[in-house]
């Protein structure tokens, strides 16, 4: 009878603690779940900022790649492709990765200061180039940070 | 099958049952609180989004831009009331908005009111007119 009833404490014992496993399991998943979409709030709020920057005088640079902006910010009279460069908001850093634009839209590539990167589509409105609509953040792999950085 | 050997059978088999009957109501208690977690995550991620798709909606872009300003800028108050009649926010969920002290826009702070044994949880977000096309557009400068 002992073996028996060792056989049933273990199966006992054994099952709850994977039960217990398995719901700690799911609170972990659901507070990893929650700092994801605090990051990708934050690379929201800087999306947004971008877009204030990228109003008045810089707004012309938005019809060419951001690798080019350098070369062409003498044909936008007064613009300033540093004002696009980065930012702070919400006391988190953040920098241009790169500005692609096509037809109407354009593809927006942040950085955070921690390395979390996020890619956006933003809506343009020729012939002013003038943001008027952006697009949910999608994630990207996180980028390691330099120490020269 | 001695008595003794009855009496420990017992003895072990009773001990690993309350046991593991105290563990599984831990397990229990785990889940329930893991799904309110859930609840509260998903209510803040909706309300988020409804404040997105409220703010891209032409109905926006009539009631929340200051007018009197030159520089596009909502205006707070219309902000905080079309928000709060407009948007349908969860049972347990708060709103606060402020002003960005750049002036670039105004935060939204989304908030899950206190739960026992629980952290409150929050989202911040920045919202700006000019990402939703309600400002003015500028001249062409090329």
């Amino acid at each position: 009878m002992l073996p028996l009833a060792l056989s049933a404490s273990a199966v006992l014992l054994l099952g709850s603690a994977s039960i217990h496993t398995l719901s700690l399991q799911k609170r972990l998943r659901i507070h990893a779940s929650y700092q994801r979409e605090q990051g990708a709030d934050q690379l929201r709020s800087a999306a947004q900022e971008f877009v204030v920057a990228s109003r008045g005088l810089q707004a012309c640079l938005l019809q060419w790649p951001s690798l080019d902006w350098p070369g062409v910010a003498h044909g936008c009279s007064g613009s300033d492709p540093s004002q696009l460069g980065g930012g702070v908001v919400g006391e988190m850093g953040w920098s241009l990765v790169d500005w692609q634009p096509s037809i109407e839209s354009g593809q927006l590539r942040l950085r955070l200061a921690d390395g979390r990167t996020g890619r956006f589509r933003l809506a343009l409105a020729p012939p002013t180039f003038a943001v008027n609509g952006i697009s949910d953040v999608q994630p990207q792999a996180r980028v390691p940070q330099l120490e020269a950085e | 099958m001695s008595l003794l050997e009855v009496v420990v059978s017992s003895v072990v088999l009773a001990g690993s049952s309350s046991a593991a009957v105290g563990v599984w109501n831990q397990a229990a208690t785990e889940i329930h609180r893991a799904s309110q977690l859930d609840e509260l995550a998903l209510q803040l991620e909706m309300a988020r989004i409804s404040t997105d798709r409220w703010l891209q909606s032409e109905a926006a872009a009539s009631v929340v831009i200051d007018s009197s300003s030159a520089d596009c800028r909502f205006n707070s108050e219309a902000l905080q009331s079309a928000s709060a009649e407009r948007l349908p926010l969860g049972s347990e969920v708060s709103t606060h908005w402020s002003d960005d002290p750049q002036g670039l826009g105004h935060w939204l702070e989304l908030s899950t009111k206190p739960q026992p044994s629980m952290p409150p949880l929050k989202r911040r977000l920045l919202f700006t007119p000019a990402a939703y096309g309600l400002c003015p557009p500028d001249e062409v400068r090329s």
